[in-house]
Formats: structure tokens, C-alpha cells, sequence
């Protein structure tokens, strides 16, 4: 994976990098991407499937007490006046699209 | 410190607590000499990125009171305790370590320090932590605290960046840190050649290197990291028992405090070591328990799959305590267990009385390879103790770490772009406003996250696009899994060191791009130990189990795993183990020898 490519993978995820943080983040992850390719190309056999359970885990959804929309929303870097979250328009193309199409170095 | 104080923090949680209970110490005595630890060690110790001294003069009063009417009293009553600060408190900012949630206050409090309030335990503040759990020295942490800024005013505070307003009216750019940079560590550059051990040991003979790691080979300090009030750079909680070392991570500040006596207990969270590996790094018990077996409502989320919460601990019995506290089916995280909560301390308590007759523990002679002597001195005495205390010791094959770790770095990095995903600018914390939400979303996460969770971010996009090597990593997270069921089902529990090596050395320089690559590497190694029980969901826990002859004397942890569920099993073998360790009092007493 060189720079461009680390640029490009930052992108995909919504990360702006630095040529330095792209130069920095390509070299470090060499030795990791080896390791990957390096796993062996075998199903292990008889390995119990982790997404079953003894026990059933979800539920049914039980409306229940909430916080009041002004607490729930005190994080919220910026709100309108009538207290809603201010989201900038999610027209502009200028990030996802050219960024999705670069999969591997 | 004065002679109350001194006696005070000497007691272990379960004697404070015992105390408070009789009526000996008042609750807020001990919250009030605790406070004055925490004041005291801030500068040394750097554990803890808040405090919270009302609200723990408060929840103390608030035990005395009850005292004071005959109510009965929870199991923690009086104990004053730190929270890693990736777990949410009501009204106390959380920001997990990082600049993107600096200044963020939750609006509700997660099911661990409620249940901790409800046990009686007294919240004296919030842990430092590498940035979201990603990290395995505790070097990584970006949330600064106030006292460690250069100017006293927090110039640089990451919090002034978490209010900007998308409309531009109240914009302020983000500032670029800066800060002096540390020079060229000469003994990192020999270690990187191969020169010597990570905890700055001597390597013995050249050809002594076999095994999964090789030599440490890289600096330490991320360059993106704050500066400190001395000039430093500042990324991070000490080590108590060694200043030139790492405390370990990712819960760095929880076993600082506890082993520098600023925090009597500590709640952490373990992903693929975090927990354990600055349990071993302190001399702390560290219990990771089974996947489940604890809530995870209020866990800022990096790995959900791996995820748990945890104790951090002086001895077996104040680890076994807050676990009971900890455990136990949640409404609010629908992958909580339902299977009933044993009093682990009790549990604990006959396995120091009974001993360890009939106990079976596995050991795998292979995965030893490539350890430092002195880890493997100490690993082989813990053996020859527990057959002291009635244990047998068998041999078992154990997976391969090389492919746990990389199962662990892939899968955690594709389950990390989801959990991050919610850090866009707009529902948390820092916001960058740009002309669209995705231009937003990429500059605030630019600005927001440091480099390790970037790289991190990078590697699971990358993955995204490459799912035959995701299929492998899954492959291989099974084959762990079920390498360590079979091995487990020979014996009571498996027993390695924690960690490869005695300790890692703080690093002050910051090394080239091809020595970054190194530092990858080593730290994917650091979890060799710790990282298959996590694939597996397994119970773990590292507990003290000797010192390097020094100086300084460093902490070398010993790491066992039982089977699903049986926590219980495990803290008895370790409380065995503790109790017939002769140099228990000298971990106990701490780095100070108080």
C-alpha cells in the first residue's frame, strides 16, 4: 500500500490524512498486510460458528423512558434555534465517490 | 502523606471496605485521603485525565449516611475507585483518550459506574487511556491533562475545538499542536538494531531472538502527541515502578493509579489486552472476563466482538469483589449473559484455603519461544509454585500466535470503521464545519483522530475491499478458538506469561517512517499472549508473579485462561497462587514499598 493509496483508503472512511500521516501510516502497515496475506487459505474445520449462541440474545423493543431532546442532543456540536441538529447538505460528491473505487494497493 | 493517610491507602479494597462497614474509617475519610493521593502523585503519575472530588466527597457521604440510619452497606462500601475514561459518566466529560470527544459530557451514566455506585464505591475521577483502547503501551493518549499544558490556560486544549458552529458564526480554526520535540533515544536506535530487550535488558548472545518478536524497533511517541507542562511531550500515564518505562496499555491510567496508590481499585476494558497488559507492566491483577459476562452499556465501543470490562487490582480478593459488583445480565446491552453471578471473592477465598489439589493447568513449552530470560525465569518458578500448592502441570499445543495476532489486528480494524463511524462531526464532540456532511465529516475526523486509530481505520477500509483476507482472519479467529477449547478441555485453565518481555521502554524520539513499521509490529506482539483468549471470548487474567532483579525492579505478570465462565475457577487458582507467592507483600506494598 503506498501514500496515494493510504490517502485514498482514509477517504473511503471519511479521513483526511497528511502526506506525512499517509507516508507514516503506509510504512507502518507493510509488515501488518503481510502477516494478512501470510494467514493460512483453510477453513479450520470443526470450529464452532461464533455467531451461534446457547442463549438467544435480542429482544423485542420495549419503549421505555427517555431523555428529554434538549439532554439528549447536549452534545451535539451545533443545533439549530428550535433545538434539531445542523447537518451540512449532503450533496457534494467531493469525497465518497473517487475514493471508493481504490480497493488495494 | 500523614500517618492516616499512610495507613489508609495501605488497606487493600476489601479491608477499606470491611473498615467503613464497621464503623474504623469513615467513607469520607478515605475518599478525602485518596483525593489528596490523587493530588499528590497527579504530576508523577498522570493517571487521570478528571477528577471528580465533590462527587466523590458526595457518594462517600452519601455511605456514611447510610450507615448512620443501620442500612446495610454494599460489598465497595468507602472504596474509592477510577474509571477508564472510555467508560461514560453522567455529567463528567468522557473522550475516550481522544481530541474528537474532548469536551463531551454524556447524558447518562453506563451500567459500570452505576453499579460500582451501587456497591458503595466512591468515583474519585476518570483514567487515561490510548486514544479509544487502541494501543498496547499507553503512550497513545490525546485527551491532555489540564496540568500537563504548557501555558496554564490550555491553549491547546482539544476542547476548545468541540463547539464550532456549521453556520461559521463562531469558526476557529483547528490548531496544529506543536511541541519540543524529544531527541534521539541512542538506545532505542541500538535496540532497534537489534541490540537488545524491549525493557532495555541486555540481549544475551546474537542468535537468541527466535520466536514470533524481534527486537524493539522504533520510537515511542507519536508525532502528533501534545506537549507537556515540562517541554515534553506528554502521551500518556507513568509507570509507577519505573518512570523510563511504559505502564502498558490501553488501560494505562487504571494501573497507574492502582499501583501508585492514587485509587484503590480500577474499572478498565479489554480488547485484546488491555486489561491484562498494564495489570502485568504494574504488578496488578487484571481479570478480563468472558465475552458477556459484563455489560458493555456506556463502553465507548472500539471492537465490539472483543470488547469487555473489567477490574484492575492489588490483590486476587479486591479483583474478585469488584468483578461480583461488575457482573451480571444488563437490559441495556443485549449481549450481556443472563447465567447467574457467583461471589467470585468467596471462590477466591477457597482456593487460598484449599489450595490447588486436583487442579490441572495446561502449559505450551513451544509458545515460549523468543521470551526474555528474566519473563522466563519468573514463568517457570510460577509453575514450580502452584505444583506447590497441588497443582499438575500438563503439556497442551496451543494455536499459533502469529495468526491470532493477525486475525485480532484485521478483525479489529474492520469492527473499529464501524464503531467510529458515528465520529462525523455532527452527533459528537469536535466538528470541523466544511461546505458538505462527508467534507465535514473527513476534516473533523482528520483533525480529530491521531494517528494510531487513523492507521487503524485505514487497515479495516482496506480489508473492506479484500474479503477473501477477511475470510482468512475469521478462519483463524475460529481455529484459535477452537485450538484453546481443546486444549482447555484437558485442563482447568492455561497459564503463560502475560507478556514476552519485562517491560518496554519510554521513547522520546521520533524515528523514521521505516522504523514506524517496527514499532507495528511490535505492537501487535505485545498482545502474543493476551490476544487468543480475546478472539475466543475466553476469561483471563494476569496476576504479579515476580520482579526483575532490577534496577529498577520491574513487575512480571503471569496470564492464565479458563473456560467460558469460570472466572471463578480462575481467581482461585489465582488466590492460591498469591498466597503462596513470598514475595506478595513486596508487590502489595507497591512501587514505594508504602
Amino acid at each position: 500500500m503506498d501514500p496515494e493509496a493510504a490517502v485514498a483508503l482514509a477517504r473511503a472512511v471519511l479521513v483526511d490524512l497528511t502526506a506525512d500521516e499517509a507516508r507514516a501510516i503506509s510504512a507502518a502497515l507493510q509488515p501488518v498486510l503481510a502477516r494478512l496475506r501470510a494467514l493460512p487459505d483453510t477453513c479450520a474445520e470443526g470450529a464452532p460458528d461464533a455467531r451461534l449462541r446457547a442463549e438467544q440474545v435480542l429482544r423485542a423493543d420495549v419503549p421505555g423512558p427517555a431523555l428529554p431532546q434538549s439532554q439528549a442532543l447536549a452534545g451535539v456540536p451545533s443545533t439549530t434555534p428550535d433545538g434539531l441538529v445542523r447537518v451540512a447538505s449532503f450533496a457534494a460528491p467531493d469525497v465518497s465517490s473517487p475514493s471508493r473505487e481504490v480497493g488495494s494497493s | 502523606m500523614t500517618a492516616d493517610r499512610a495507613q489508609i491507602v495501605a488497606l487493600s479494597a476489601g479491608e477499606l471496605a470491611d473498615a467503613v462497614r464497621t464503623g474504623t474509617i469513615a467513607a469520607v475519610e478515605a475518599a478525602r485521603a485518596y483525593l489528596a493521593q490523587v493530588e499528590d502523585t497527579a504530576a508523577r503519575l498522570g493517571a487521570y485525565v478528571r477528577t471528580t472530588p465533590a462527587l466523590a466527597l458526595a457518594e462517600a457521604a452519601a455511605v456514611d449516611a447510610a450507615r448512620a440510619r443501620g442500612e446495610p452497606l454494599g460489598p465497595l462500601a468507602g472504596v474509592p475507585y477510577g474509571l477508564k475514561d472510555s467508560l461514560v459518566t453522567a455529567g463528567v466529560a468522557t473522550a475516550a483518550g481522544s481530541r474528537m470527544l474532548a469536551g463531551w459530557v454524556p447524558p447518562y451514566d453506563g451500567a459500570h459506574v452505576r453499579r460500582m455506585r451501587a456497591a458503595g464505591a466512591v468515583l474519585l475521577g476518570k483514567l487515561a487511556l490510548d486514544e479509544f483502547g487502541m494501543g498496547a503501551h499507553g503512550d497513545l493518549c490525546a485527551d491532555v491533562p489540564e496540568d500537563r499544558f504548557l501555558d496554564g490556560a490550555g491553549g491547546e486544549r482539544a476542547s476548545e475545538h468541540a463547539r464550532m458552529d456549521m453556520s461559521g458564526r463562531t469558526f476557529a480554526p483547528v490548531r496544529a499542536r506543536s511541541g519540543a520535540e524529544g531527541g534521539a533515544d541512542a538506545a532505542a536506535r541500538a535496540a532497534a538494531r537489534g541490540g537488545g530487550w524491549p525493557s532495555g535488558h541486555p540481549r544475551e548472545g546474537s542468535g537468541r531472538g527466535e520466536g514470533p518478536r524481534g527486537a524493539w524497533s522504533s520510537g515511542h511517541v507519536p508525532s502528533d502527541s501534545p506537549s507537556g507542562a515540562a517541554g515534553r511531550r506528554w502521551s500518556g500515564p507513568s509507570n509507577p515502578w519505573s518512570s523510563g518505562h511504559v505502564p502498558g496499555g490501553s488501560s494505562s491510567g487504571a494501573a497507574a493509579a492502582v499501583a501508585g496508590r492514587a485509587a484503590a481499585v480500577a474499572v478498565g476494558s479489554d480488547t485484546g489486552g488491555s486489561i491484562r497488559v498494564p495489570a502485568a507492566r504494574c504488578g496488578l491483577v487484571g481479570v478480563r472476563p468472558t465475552w458477556g459476562r459484563v455489560s458493555r452499556a456506556g463502553l465507548v465501543a472500539f471492537a465490539s466482538s472483543l470488547d469487555t470490562v473489567g477490574p484492575l487490582a492489588r490483590t486476587v480478593d479486591d479483583a474478585a469483589r469488584v468483578l461480583t459488583c461488575l457482573a451480571g445480565q444488563d437490559d441495556a446491552d443485549s449481549t450481556s449473559l443472563r447465567a447467574p453471578v457467583p461471589d467470585y471473592a468467596a471462590m477466591a477465598a477457597r482456593g487460598r484455603g484449599d489450595g490447588l489439589r486436583g487442579v490441572t493447568i495446561g502449559v505450551d513449552p513451544a509458545g515460549l519461544a523468543g521470551v526474555e530470560p528474566a519473563v522466563a525465569e519468573a514463568f517457570a518458578a510460577a509453575l514450580a509454585t502452584l505444583v506447590g500448592v497441588g497443582a499438575a502441570i500438563v503439556e497442551v499445543a496451543l494455536p499459533d500466535p502469529g495468526q491470532a495476532l493477525a486475525a485480532y489486528a484485521a478483525l479489529s480494524a474492520v469492527e473499529a470503521v464501524s464503531n467510529l463511524a458515528r465520529y462525523d462531526g455532527v452527533r459528537y464532540g469536535l466538528c470541523v464545519p466544511k461546505d458538505s456532511f462527508a467534507a465535514t465529516a473527513a476534516a473533523t475526523r482528520g483533525a480529530g483522530f491521531g494517528r494510531e486509530v487513523k492507521r487503524r481505520l485505514v487497515l479495516g477500509a482496506w480489508l473492506q475491499a479484500e474479503p477473501e483476507l477477511l475470510a482468512r482472519a475469521r478462519a483463524a479467529r475460529a481455529t484459535a478458538t477452537a485450538g484453546l477449547q481443546a486444549a482447555l478441555a484437558g485442563c482447568d485453565a492455561l497459564a503463560s506469561p502475560t507478556c514476552a518481555e519485562a517491560g518496554v521502554r519510554v521513547r522520546e524520539a521520533v524515528l523514521e517512517d521505516s522504523l514506524r513499521a517496527g514499532r507495528a509490529l511490535v505492537d501487535l506482539d505485545v498482545d502474543r499472549f493476551t490476544v487468543a483468549a480475546s478472539l475466543a471470548g475466553l476469561p483471563a487474567l494476569s496476576l504479579p508473579c515476580g520482579l526483575t532483579a532490577g534496577p529498577p525492579a520491574l513487575p512480571i505478570g503471569l496470564h492464565l485462561v479458563g473456560r467460558r465462565l469460570e472466572e471463578g475457577r480462575l481467581l482461585a487458582i489465582a488466590a492460591a497462587f498469591e498466597a503462596a507467592t513470598p514475595w506478595r507483600a513486596r508487590l502489595f506494598a507497591g512501587p514505594e514499598g508504602a
